[in-house]
């Protein structure tokens, strides 16, 4: 971090000057011309605002002087983190301000706060023209798309690319975005969030750096996921959310460590068949319209489980239903049988109960122990939450902490926790859930280490 | 640079022996402040770090730090200390390939790299809450002259949520900045950037 001292000249009794222990970085920004300029100007400020409080301190100096002196490289990062909109305000500033910000690597566009929807692209087109950032850290657009303006977007999207960018997140709406071709091969971008966009690449994909990507409400078919994977061989997170055309999903990847699946909204069913030999996290959430498997295979560094996802179906008649429900069953079924060597599992209410499910009475518990064996020789963490506020009279509830508790032998930690009670507890319910959870600790468990806990 | 007379004498003097327990350093502020530091948090200050590399003999004398304020160094030295406890949550990184009992060992790092984030939010969001816009601003040349990275990242993410959607005429206030634009200069700029300030909602 460089110090420049720019109103070192004024300073009586400070010793910034001898200071010749600073390391310095080699901040690109410094080499913005305009500083020399401008300390003169800056020395003359007045005190007014500050009161002499400050001075009571001893030889520090007035306030305004000393954030003069603060280099640009922090103001820089200042302006990093705030919306483009306001970063390029402060132009308005002072001298020094006036085109500080064009020198932020960051750029963050959002339609929130334009009344006309027309004034977006004017705004970013002009702050593209202006920007003189030689590298990009992030480029970001969100706005409602039409596709009258692709070229400007093609524009917006080569700017990013030119500038050799890392993170480049387009979430549009609505209408799909088709890519441009060139986005396909980019070896510096290392973080991608697709909204709303068309993944159609005519070749090879090559994001020789990439290690995540996030994709929303897009189509997606196999062939173009099986190019993405087969072309970024240092993917460590995906996230698909919403992505249709999928009815079988195969994820294909040596360097995925962790995938996210949210939520699927399609008309036929979807078969999920996950292949990630270096998967360690899985998270499958959200409603999903239509499952009819769910499996993932060769999960041998699975460490992380969370399923909170709900198979939604509409039926008609009650043979519909139970047809829905028997396909849950088998879901939810295979699901866990492929979890071999999960030690933290986080299950949603919805997963749990056909858990419980497939087993219709108490006794019928004990014969999970055959399909749930290796699973429980290593579950170490289980969290259940998401029952509603009467969860604790419920008795699929019970039934599962006991059986989790007699069965799991390595147990070392259970988690039982309810937001909506736990905030707005109304008095007599958390005394009933005292009680359950009184008998709760009384169950016997088999790993000796296992800790129960009901965080409030 | 040094400062030749010691206010109070040093009751901790560094010891020679390597290994000893708990080595400090000794500060002294603008205003005559004097703080004792376990070396491990004082070497978090890039400044105190290479003073202390290019000169280890005065390692008996107090260090001078003229352009911090004794309240200012107290937070720093709190959020350092915070800052390594939590750092040390996550066991130093691990060899890739995974053997049964390295398998292990990787599941408890990704759970302790998740609890220690989780650390770091919650104190960090507690850390500025009560602070003003001053003190903030404090911090940070506090921060920017001590050479502490992490830090100053962390206060400059802090500032930008504190004036971003705000008016221009806050973000002045808030960094002291007076306008020098003379009257002409200022419509001339106003008018280069309105722009940026039409058909925009501002706060």
């Amino acid at each position: 971090m460089e110090e420049e001292s720019y109103g070192s000249s004024e300073r009586s009794s400070t010793s910034s000057e001898e200071s010749a222990p600073y390391s310095t970085d080699n901040s690109s920004h410094a080499t913005n011309p305009m500083n020399s300029e401008e300390e003169e100007e800056e020395e003359e400020e007045s005190s007014d605002d500050y009161p002499s409080k400050r001075r009571k301190h001893g030889p520090i100096l007035e306030e305004e002087d000393r954030i003069s002196t603060l280099p640009d490289s922090i103001l820089l990062t200042i302006l990093s983190s705030l919306c483009t909109v306001d970063s390029v305000r402060t132009g308005v500033l002072s001298k020094r301000w006036a085109y500080l910000w064009t020198f932020v690597p960051s750029l963050r566009f959002t339609d929130y706060y334009f009344r006309h929807a027309a004034h977006y692209p004017n705004f970013v087109d002009n702050v593209l023209l202006l920007h003189r950032a030689l590298k990009l850290a992030n480029f970001a657009v969100q706005f409602e798309y039409n596709p009258e303006l692709k070229p400007r977007v093609d524009l917006w999207v080569r700017f990013a690319t030119t500038a050799k960018v890392d993170q480049l997140s387009l979430h549009l709406s609505s209408c799909f975005y088709k890519l441009p071709q060139h986005l396909y091969a980019n070896e510096f971008v290392s973080e991608l969030d697709f909204r709303a966009c068309e993944i159609k690449p005519n070749g090879l994909v090559r994001w020789s750096s990439l290690k995540r990507l996030c994709l929303w409400n897009l189509d997606l078919h196999q062939d173009v996921l099986n190019k993405v994977l087969l072309g970024s061989p240092r993917l460590e997170f995906l996230e698909l959310r919403n992505c249709d055309k999928l009815n079988r999903l195969d994820i294909v990847s040596e360097s995925l460590k962790k995938l996210v699946m949210d939520s699927y909204d399609e008309d036929y069913p979807l078969e999920l068949e996950i292949f990630a030999p270096k998967i360690e996290s899985l998270e499958i959430r959200g409603d999903f319209y239509g499952m009819k498997k769910c499996q993932i295979k060769n999960a041998s560094a699975l460490v992380e489980v969370r399923v909170d996802f709900e198979i939604r179906m509409e039926y008609e008649d009650e043979e519909q239903e139970e047809d829905h429900y028997k396909n849950c069953e088998n879901v939810v079924r295979e699901l866990f049988e492929s979890l071999r060597q999960v030690k933290k599992l986080i299950v949603g209410r919805w997963c749990l109960k056909f858990l419980d499910r497939i087993y219709d009475e108490v006794n019928h518990w004990k014969s999970k122990e055959v399909y749930f064996k290796s699973l429980l020789q290593c579950l170490k963490t289980v969290k259940i939450f998401g029952f509603g506020e009467r969860f604790h009279t419920k008795d699929v509830f019970i039934l599962v902490v006991e059986f989790l508790l007699k069965n799991a032998k390595v147990l070392e930690k259970m988690v039982i926790t309810e937001p909506w009670v736990m905030q707005n507890g109304i008095h007599n319910m958390q005394l009933k859930f005292l009680q359950v959870s009184q008998k709760l600790l009384s169950f016997p468990r088999s790993s000796p280490h296992a800790v129960v806990m009901f965080p409030f | 640079m040094a400062n030749g007379e010691n206010q109070n004498p040093n009751p901790n003097p560094i010891e020679a022996t390597p290994g000893a327990a708990a080595r400090t350093i000794t500060l002294k502020t603008a205003d005559g402040e004097i703080f004792e530091v376990e070396e491990a948090v004082a070497m978090e200050f890039g400044t105190v770090k290479s003073f202390f590399e290019d000169d280890a003999v005065s390692a008996t004398k107090p260090m001078p730090l003229p352009n911090v304020s004794g309240s200012a160094l107290s937070r720093v030295i709190t959020y350092c200390r915070r800052s390594l406890e939590i750092r040390s949550m996550i066991p130093p990184a691990t060899s890739e390939d995974a053997t049964a009992a390295e398998a292990v060992q990787g599941e408890g790092d990704l759970e302790a790299e998740k609890a220690a984030k989780q650390e770091r939010k919650e104190f960090e969001a507690e850390f500025l809450k009560d602070e003003s816009n001053e003190d903030v601003k404090e911090l940070i040349l506090a921060a920017n002259y001590l050479n502490i990275k992490e830090l100053l990242d962390f206060l400059c993410r802090s500032v930008a949520l504190r004036i971003q959607n705000k008016s221009v005429e806050y973000a002045r206030k808030f960094f002291g900045i007076e306008g020098d634009y003379t009257p002409e200069e200022e419509a001339q700029i106003r008018q280069e950037y309105a722009w940026a300030f039409e058909g925009v909602d501002e706060d």
